[in-house]
């Protein structure tokens, strides 16, 4: 650990700072980035094979191992944690590094978190399939597994916190306020909701119970979502939008706004998971109003990323990473007003339980989630790797296959959800259900064809991806060992 | 019957209490974006935060180039 002069309160700027010799840790940076690469391919790979699972059944083959139930915790696992989660601490590590001007405060603590991180996922990856888990939804691992990452984040975030104390520069920028604010909550979250008492080294039972349980399952649950999956990675918008733009953020102080409303609203959002259920009636009208509210801070933010390319729109004609952060901000405009439709008592009475939340989930999750980061990964390998991406085309390609595999994937999953909603509820002139909930699955098997293809036309551009990154690393190599022999001579 | 009465009251009076403090919690919070909204877009502050947006366009290493490549055709958005 390299101790260095903390130059915040002498109130240099960025240049200044730059002027200083550095050398950032990208070493660690450079697995997550692949690893990251890796999950991703791995995580819809899975999403896809249990799709297909939906549409035709046979292809469970009978094996335990693989149903349906144990195979949907692996993907939101491999998905979440794996590429999510690496993508995260990539971003995380190398913003901080260049927006303080310092090197990570830790490299062993840095290193421990890859390790950890991955064999977290790893477990998931044995375990779930096993059957071994505690049936919480996002939180399916075992104790054990819970203390890891508890373990493991709480490191992650005091590396971040101390890398932010030795800042050589005086502000705290505010994709860093984002990560901090990912890094506190998510430790809370986590902590509390995984309170469990063991019975043995893979049994454990949640100290919640009943409705209580419900409650902080979506407490959980919603503000996973709200914190990890947005706050982190408007974290990455904040950072990489105006990067790749080459302009500043279209307003600063908006972005503050922001990040504030953020942090007061998302909290109450839980509930609303849990309408008409046995919940207090008052917890779900409030979940579905703050919800409603949520909607200004979240354009708000969508638009700051969006005007930030104000005056320079033709950018996106050619600059073929900035295509993923621009749409990544439409989807993040598009699902951040579904949802709190969706929260409001009515259209919830429709579509709860239904495919329509299952579209809205991968709305968010490719569209916004996935698009921006893998963004700010090929941004990221450029720099890290000192060298362009192997093949623009291929960039090109995993665009459009990213773009219309969540487009096709969305698509089908409203049309099922909205038909399956209108079926459950319709009744004859007798008062009796005019269909049978099976006829209700049955009219599902197009829909589910459809899903299965949209999410195989985005693994393929994950495939793209993974390649593409690949020849970049090796070309770097091949690019570096021929220098050296040459600098060698000289 | 009386106790059950007498729990449901408490019950009752536990349920008003933590609504309340929803409501009390929901006021704090919109206070509080009101006091940083009128903070952050005082026209005094404005160049002060604003100030704060080019850190990441400011943050490039001296041994990092552009790897912004020059397109071959400025209208195609497919290749």
């Amino acid at each position: 650990m390299k101790a260095i002069e903390p130059l915040c309160n002498k109130g240099i700027t960025m240049s200044e700072a730059n002027s200083h010799q550095q050398h950032y840790n990208y070493d660690v940076v450079k697995f997550f980035s692949i690893a990251a690469c890796v999950y991703l391919v791995l995580g819809t790979a899975v999403g896809v094979w249990i799709a297909s699972e939906l549409a035709w059944p046979f292809l469970n083959f009978d094996i335990p191992y693989i149903t349906f139930g144990r195979l949907r915790p692996v993907h939101t696992n491999i998905v979440v944690y794996g590429f999510g989660g690496s993508v995260l601490m990539a971003t995380a590590y190398y913003v901080i590094q260049r927006t303080c001007s310092v090197r990570l405060w830790s490299d062993k603590m840095a290193w421990f978190t890859f390790w950890g991180w991955n064999l977290y996922v790893i477990g998931a990856i044995i375990t779930l399939p096993l059957g071994i888990t505690q049936g919480k939804e996002y939180a399916e691992l075992e104790w054990p597994f819970d203390i890891l990452l508890a373990v493991v984040w709480i490191t992650y975030s005091i590396n971040f916190i101390m890398t932010m104390s030795h800042r050589r520069v005086s502000h705290i920028y505010v994709a860093n306020w984002f990560f901090l604010a990912m890094m506190i909550m998510f430790t809370y979250l986590h902590v509390i909701n995984s309170l469990s008492i063991p019975v043995t080294m893979w049994k454990s039972y949640s100290i919640f119970a009943g409705v209580q349980d419900a409650m902080i399952q979506w407490w959980w649950g919603h503000n996973a979502i709200g914190f990890y999956l947005t706050a982190g990675f408007l974290g990455i918008m904040y950072y990489f939008v105006p990067k790749q733009a080459e302009r500043p953020i279209y307003s600063y102080r908006l972005s503050v706004v922001h990040f504030w409303a953020l942090i007061f609203g998302y909290v109450w959002l839980g509930a609303h998971h849990l309408q008409y259920t046995a919940l207090p009636d008052w917890t779900g009208s409030l979940g579905a109003a703050i919800s409603l509210a949520m909607i200004i801070p979240s354009w708000g933010g969508a638009l700051n990323g969006m005007f930030t390319l104000s005056g320079a729109w033709d950018k996106l004609r050619t600059d073929y990473i900035l295509r993923f952060l621009i749409v990544s901000l439409a989807f993040y405009a598009m699902s951040t007003f579904e949802g709190p439709v969706m929260a409001s008592k009515t259209v919830n009475s429709l579509s709860h339980y239904t495919d329509w939340t299952i579209g809205h989930v991968h709305s968010g999750a490719l569209g916004w989630v996935a698009m921006v980061s893998i963004g700010a990964l090929y941004h990221m390998v450029e720099r890290m790797w000192n060298r362009p991406m192997y093949s623009v085309q291929l960039v090109n390609v995993h665009f459009w296959l990213a773009t219309i595999g969540t487009a096709v994937y969305i698509t089908a999953m409203w049309v099922a959800g909205i038909m399956q909603g209108l079926m459950w509820r319709a009744y004859d002139s007798y008062g009796n259900l005019s269909y049978t909930f099976v006829e209700s699955v049955a009219q599902m098997h197009p829909y589910y064809v459809i899903r299965a293809v949209g999410g195989f036309i985005f693994f393929s551009g994950a495939v793209v991806m993974l390649v593409n990154v690949i020849m970049t690393i090796l070309a770097a190599q091949k690019q570096a060992a021929k220098a050296e022999p040459e600098l060698t001579t000289a | 019957m009386e106790i059950l009465l007498t729990i449901m009251q408490a019950l009752f009076s536990l349920l008003t209490w933590v609504n309340w403090l929803a409501v009390g919690a929901s006021l704090f919070a919109i206070v509080s974006m009101l006091v940083i909204i009128f903070w952050v877009f005082h026209p005094a502050n404005r160049d002060s935060y604003e100030s704060h947006a080019s850190i990441p366009l400011e943050d490039v290493l001296d041994s990092e180039p552009d790897y912004y490549p020059e397109p071959e055709s400025r209208f195609s958005i497919f290749l």
